[in-house]
């Protein structure tokens, strides 16, 4: 209790490092924390998105991975490894999410396309868009979570192991795997849309 | 059959470039705000069990019997009075082993 009032009002936060500003979120500073959400929510919404294919529970689901850390900042034992672990948590929280609820639920995520539509019809880029991302949705949770955090999130397979709490070797794996199934999921059609993005450039 | 695979099959470059088209999501412009409503909202899970404290006892409480018991026991070592606090048994044996360790400080002297 005391510690509230150690802390001053003029701190400049946008500066704090990852640790101080878990420190004074600990204490139930809002400002810090607002400082931490304003910092990861983007990612941490990208990710959440990638993985329950665009579902309209993301926001939520961003919402409650905050509200964990804001409820209990000392499970989080090293702060350098704050993204990681907002990302591990988003993700479990999808997959909780959707392993309650019928995955018949993905399907109206925002009407993500079926990735073996005939290239005639593709017209335009954001429909090109809508069927590369059907083809990630479809990919199995562990090998999408790998590419979303490797491949869209930039984050080294070090990084990303440990924030999926799995070997590196293991991580490069599910890498593997994805980009195998990705490309069989595109098949002929990929080099068709690479095609007609050409076009269209 | 490879060859026709190949043809077929996107190569990793290919790949990277379809997956640059993939949609960029954001979150609502209003997730900080709604965020932040919610923890104000919020009521923190008393999930935290305290353990009664123990009385604390005071430091010269167990410094006074100890500091006594030196006292005593330099006194007792100083003095010559020990053997008249000893048990009458344990007395004699105290007395025997004095003067068995004289005799043993006398031999060895002799020799």
């Amino acid at each position: 209790m005391a510690d509230r009032q150690i802390l001053p009002n003029t701190i400049n936060w946008q500066a704090a490092t990852d640790a101080e500003l878990l420190h004074a979120s600990a204490l139930r500073n809002q400002q810090a924390f607002s400082v931490i959400v304003a910092r990861y929510h983007a990612p941490v919404y990208r990710v959440a998105w990638r993985l329950n294919g665009g579902h309209v529970d993301t926001d939520d689901i961003a919402q409650e991975t905050f509200l964990k850390l804001w409820n209990n900042p000392a499970q989080l034992r090293e702060a350098g490894a704050l993204k990681g672990w907002l990302m591990r948590v988003a993700s479990n929280l999808v997959m909780d999410r959707y392993r309650q609820k019928p995955m018949m639920e993905l399907d109206y995520a925002n009407g993500v396309a079926d990735p073996a539509m005939s290239a005639p019809s593709l017209i335009d880029q954001s429909y090109i868009t809508k069927i590369i991302d059907a083809a990630v949705a479809s990919l199995p949770d562990r090998q999408k979570l790998a590419l979303a955090l490797v491949h869209f999130e930039h984050m080294t397979n070090i990084a990303a192991a440990a924030a999926m709490e799995i070997s590196v070797d293991a991580l490069e794996s599910l890498l593997a795997r994805a980009r195998r199934g990705l490309k069989e999921k595109l098949g002929p059609n990929g080099r068709q849309l690479l095609a007609v993005l050409a076009q269209g450039n | 059959m490879s060859t026709n695979q190949n043809d077929i099959e996107l190569s990793d470059t290919e790949l990277d470039q379809l997956l640059q088209y993939t949609s960029k999501p954001l979150p609502s412009s209003d997730f900080e705000s709604r965020l932040l409503e919610k923890l104000s909202t919020e009521i923190i899970p008393n999930n935290i069990v305290h353990f009664p404290r123990l009385r604390k006892i005071p430091l010269w409480l167990t410094a006074v019997p100890l500091a006594a018991s030196l006292v005593l026991g330099i006194w007792l070592g100083t003095s010559e009075t020990a053997l008249d606090y000893l048990p009458f048994s344990t007395q004699s044996m105290a007395q025997n082993a004095n003067t068995d360790a004289l005799y043993n400080l006398t031999e060895d002297n002799l020799s």
